[in-house]
């Protein structure tokens, strides 16, 4: 049995061995006696503890450590917070309080520190972790990049900056109920017309959610009239008007009225965007190399496998 | 369209863009008003277009988020609704989380709205340099236990709240301070992700949420500001705990502050506040003045209510109708119904709504439509609506997954209370959740653009939309002289703007000789994706609610377009759809029940073909040995009707 006051173990006396029948009574007593005896344990080591409690009132922290000085700057400091929670300036009585609040904690901390206490403890560990990432993060160099790494970021990911093709378009609708006769020939028909001067906006049945789109690209004209009409519409001649083409409501007549073709924006088009991923980049690159540096200088030991 | 700097030669083309080919006699004035410097956007159609967003998405600064184990910031929320994949919880040993999730299409607009309220107790319970992180307040915090959802909750009830004095008190932080660098912070993550180049592929809004419980009800508000001009700090239910001081607060700090702020405030969970988010008693304020006071004030800041999202829908239900009502049931409203069983408020109030079925009441001014008709009782009394209620829909995503409102890949919207099949499938004990709840919906504008101006602006005007996840285009114009043959002509939405107004607003006065108001409805479903075809549309339904002079209340849904009969169904061994149904709808219909002396609302209800609810999906995914209870529970419906509802155009006698 471990006691939790002090390191030393208390033995339980060992297990009375069997009897035979008849002597259930004797096994009841020596039972009570094991049990008494088995708390006397306890006492003792509750005694063992305390003792060592009285002990621990003895300072640990030596030499330097043993000296605390409150500043004439920090007793102010802790007046101004007194003043800011409270809401009025403190009497002399109360700065005293609070300067000899501040040396208890600040004496409970270092015999904290001069018994270890921080060890073991999962939050202390991780903020003292934080704390030493914030120190690497520190050093991470702020001045901005220069226009030379701009460029080469960018010529370096040039292919994921590449913007889609996008295109504008004009487009007559037609409900698939709506046709009667032949499709092909209904649609030569309306494009005749259409190349002929016809209004679109005369032509065709009602589409709610608009009539001309502006600079999309293929992703977004799915979203309006279902993947297979952006395929088909992506690729189509420009101021021509073709069809039909399908979609999910009907058939439809378009116009590619312009196109951008995949392009890589300007530099400057995309330049916050770069600078962002470049501190970005130079702060994982300190933080690993800090981390290296400091890896090589320890010894390390894994299990195998 | 060039790209244009100049904020000048953006308004100069805007005045010419916007001859949409006759004069509107109702908008002299541009559109919208441009409060921000930005490039044009290249996509600008004066005709609007449909933006799908989310306006209710909260992240690890929300104190349920994080006691959830959610670890995702508002940069990720951000990230992931505009495409890109996040990870969430469970987390691995060095705290990163081992699911990955991602949107099949990216959303047009956001707001991250986490709980300001306690913003600052957050921060000091996470950040291990902060003086009170090791106080049993924050230690218990971290441990992400129920009890601290509760007990953190519970902060949120009372009218007279106080701050966690081992966290605020005299002992513990500058809360006023902290709660302001979380709110820098979030207007810098909103700023980060806001695009203002020509592209305008992806518009972000300040916004936090006020969270007020009084009395164990949810009469929460998402507050979202127009642009980057806002209040030092969020207004929160510590420094205004009831929603007439979060008003009038507003209107002071914002929007009649002469600094160019512009904000609104969108109500949701009305389905759970047992009659008090749509209580009318004007904080016992007997002088009329006063009421109308109140009820201007309301109408003003809070033109928008969210419909549907994670727990449940708030558009109608089948057994709390308008005392007085007569309406037969509609079936249709026990879709996601959260409380179909409860004791009913009648006129009252009640408590608990928040804490889980068996407590509190329901009202029927709990929904839309109840709302919507108390709304013009006031008008009748007062003068003023209160409730002139445009609606939206969005998550409430605690996982910072804004607009994963799909039903087949859904992973829970809590943190680690919904991260199995098996957690979602199980009925809620304490708070609401479990199987009772949903992949929630999405938000929809009509706009001219995707920019901040263009859909704040919408959303002020109440030209708004919900859906129950898909993407379905909903229009809806009111007038007096659409012509029958309206569904047939290409113009068809340059003439419902030319001749009428559109969902949000109120009709214009009769011209003499009209005999009844004309409506145009029409739709488009969600377009198939490479991977993903959508699901047809079933129908298209007006919904119409009126009042007669003797205050008698009336309600109907009338049938518009498309085919309620047309059998489609669910195959439910395989969830595969089965039967036809409509890639578009168009419908031009008149009121036959119109009275000219009756006040009246009417809105537009899209309904898809049936599909398999989330749940039955799970449940199919499951080996049958490990399908839980509900799996075969007769009572939890296995399919659904998604759907979308549009704002409601208002007639005025």
């Amino acid at each position: 049995m471990e006691s939790v006051l002090s390191d030393e173990k208390v033995h339980a006396p060992p297990a009375p061995e069997r009897r035979t029948r008849g002597a259930a009574p004797a096994i009841a007593i020596a039972s009570v006696v094991l049990a008494i005896a088995a708390l006397g344990s306890l006492a003792i080591a509750r005694v063992n503890a305390s003792r060592r409690a009285a002990d621990a009132v003895t300072a640990h922290a030596v030499g330097d450590a043993r000296h605390i000085e409150v500043s004439a700057a920090a007793a102010d400091a802790l007046a101004r917070e007194q003043a800011r929670s409270n809401g009025t300036q403190p009497s002399a009585e109360l700065r005293a309080l609070a300067i000899r609040d501040h040396v208890d904690r600040e004496i409970l901390y270092r015999e904290a520190q001069a018994l270890d206490l921080g060890r073991d403890d999962p939050i202390v560990k991780r903020r003292l972790i934080q704390k030493m990432e914030a120190l690497i993060e520190a050093a991470v160099p702020d001045d901005p990049p220069t226009d030379a790494e701009v460029s080469a970021w960018f010529w370096a990911h040039s292919a994921e900056l590449e913007q889609p093709t996008r295109v504008s378009l004009t487009h007559v609708f037609f409900r698939r109920d709506r046709i009667d006769g032949d499709l092909e020939r209904v649609a030569a028909e309306a494009i005749a017309a259409l190349e002929g001067g016809a209004a679109p906006s005369s032509m065709g049945d009602p589409f709610v959610r608009g009539s001309t789109f502006a600079a999309r690209n293929r992703d977004e004209l799915a979203a309006i009239f279902g993947a297979e009409f952006a395929a088909r519409v992506l690729d189509s001649p420009e101021k021509k008007w073709v069809g039909p083409i399908p979609s999910s409501y009907g058939w439809h007549l378009v116009r590619v009225d312009a196109r951008e073709g995949a392009r890589l924006p300007d530099i400057a088009e995309v330049r916050p965007r770069v600078v962002a991923a470049l501190v970005n980049e130079r702060r994982e690159r300190t933080r690993r190399e800090t981390l290296d540096r400091l890896r090589s200088q320890y010894e390390i030991v894994t299990p195998p496998g | 369209m060039h790209k244009l700097t100049a904020s000048w030669l953006v308004v100069a083309a805007l005045t010419i863009s916007c001859d949409n080919g006759g004069k509107s006699t109702r908008e002299q004035a541009p559109p919208f008003v441009r409060t921000e410097s930005r490039e044009a956007c290249s996509d600008y159609d004066a005709l609007k277009r449909p933006l799908f967003g989310d306006l209710h998405v909260h992240t690890a600064l929300s104190f349920d988020s994080y006691i959830w184990d959610n670890r995702n910031i508002p940069e990720d929320a951000y990230r992931f609704g505009r495409g890109e994949a996040i990870r969430l919880e469970p987390l691995d040993a060095d705290g990163h989380g081992t699911r990955v999730v991602q949107l099949e299409r990216p959303l047009d607009f956001m707001a991250d709205t986490d709980h300001a309220d306690l913003f600052a107790e957050v921060q000091a319970c996470t950040d291990p340099r902060s003086r009170v992180y090791d106080s049993d307040r924050c230690v218990v915090f971290r441990e992400g236990s129920t009890s601290s959802t509760v007990a953190w909750g519970m902060s949120l009830v009372p009218t007279a709240p106080e701050r966690f004095p081992a966290v605020c008190g005299k002992s513990g932080i500058d809360c006023a301070a902290a709660a302001g660098d979380v709110w820098g912070g979030v207007q810098r993550a909103a700023e980060l992700y806001y695009d203002r180049t020509a592209s305008c592929r992806f518009t972000t809004f300040v916004g936090y949420e006020w969270s007020g419980a009084n009395n164990l009800s949810s009469i929460h508000r998402n507050v979202i500001f127009r642009n980057a001009e806002v209040p030092a700090l969020p207004i929160t239910h510590f420094e205004q705990p009831l929603p007439e001081g979060l008003w009038s607060a507003l209107e002071e700090q914002c929007l009649d502050a002469g600094t160019g702020c512009d904000v609104l405030a969108i109500p949701h969970n009305s389905n759970l506040s047992n009659g008090r988010l749509f209580s009318t008693d004007y904080l016992g304020l007997t002088d009329i003045e006063d009421q109308r006071s109140q009820a201007r004030r309301r109408a003003r800041v809070e033109p928008l209510m969210e419909v549907f999202q994670h727990k449940g829908e708030s558009e109608c239900s089948t057994q709390f109708p308008f005392p007085g009502l007569q309406a037969g049931p509609d079936e249709l409203c026990a879709f996601e119904e959260q409380r179909p069983v409860a004791d009913n408020c009648g006129e009252g109030e009640g408590i608990g709504g928040v804490i889980g079925s068996g407590n509190g009441c329901v009202s029927y001014r709990d929904f839309l439509r109840g709302a919507l008709l108390r709304g013009m009782a006031e008008e009748m009394r007062l003068g003023v609506n209160p409730f002139r209620l445009g609606v939206i829909a969005s998550t409430d995503t605690h996982n910072a997954t804004p607009g994963a409102a799909e039903e087949d890949r859904w992973q829970g919207h809590s943190g680690d209370q919904e991260d199995t099949p098996v957690k979602r499938l199980t009925p809620a004990s304490l708070l609401p959740g479990g199987l009772a709840n949903n992949p929630g919906g999405l938000a929809g504008v009509w706009a001219e653009e995707n920019s901040r101006d263009a859909v704040f602006a919408a959303l002020a005007r109440r030209e708004t939309f919900g859906t129950s996840g898909p993407r379905i285009a909903p229009r809806f114009f009111g007038g007096w002289r659409y012509g029958g043959d309206l569904c047939a002509n290409p113009d068809l939405v340059r003439i419902g703007y030319r001749d009428g107004v559109a969902m949000g607003g109120e009709l214009p006065k009769s011209p003499g000789g009209a005999s009844a108001p004309v409506f145009v409805a029409a739709a488009l479903r969600d377009p198939d994706l490479t991977d993903r075809p959508g699901t047809p549309l079933q129908r298209i339904q007006i919904v119409k609610g009126w009042i007669d002079a003797d205050g008698t209340p009336h309600e109907r849904v009338f049938d518009v377009a498309g085919n309620a009969s047309n059998g489609a169904s669910v195959d439910l061994d395989t969830c595969e759809p089965r039967g036809t149904g409509y890639d578009e709808l168009c419908s031009v219909w008149s009121d036959p029940t119109f009275e000219p002396s009756q006040h009246a609302y009417y809105y537009a209800r899209v309904l898809e073909n049936p599909t398999c609810r989330w749940s039955t999906r799970e449940c199919l995914a499951l080996a049958p040995e490990s399908r839980p209870p509900a799996c075969s529970d007769p009572t939890i419906l296995k399919t659904g009707q998604e759907r979308a509802w549009t704002s409601p155009i208002w007639y005025e006698p």
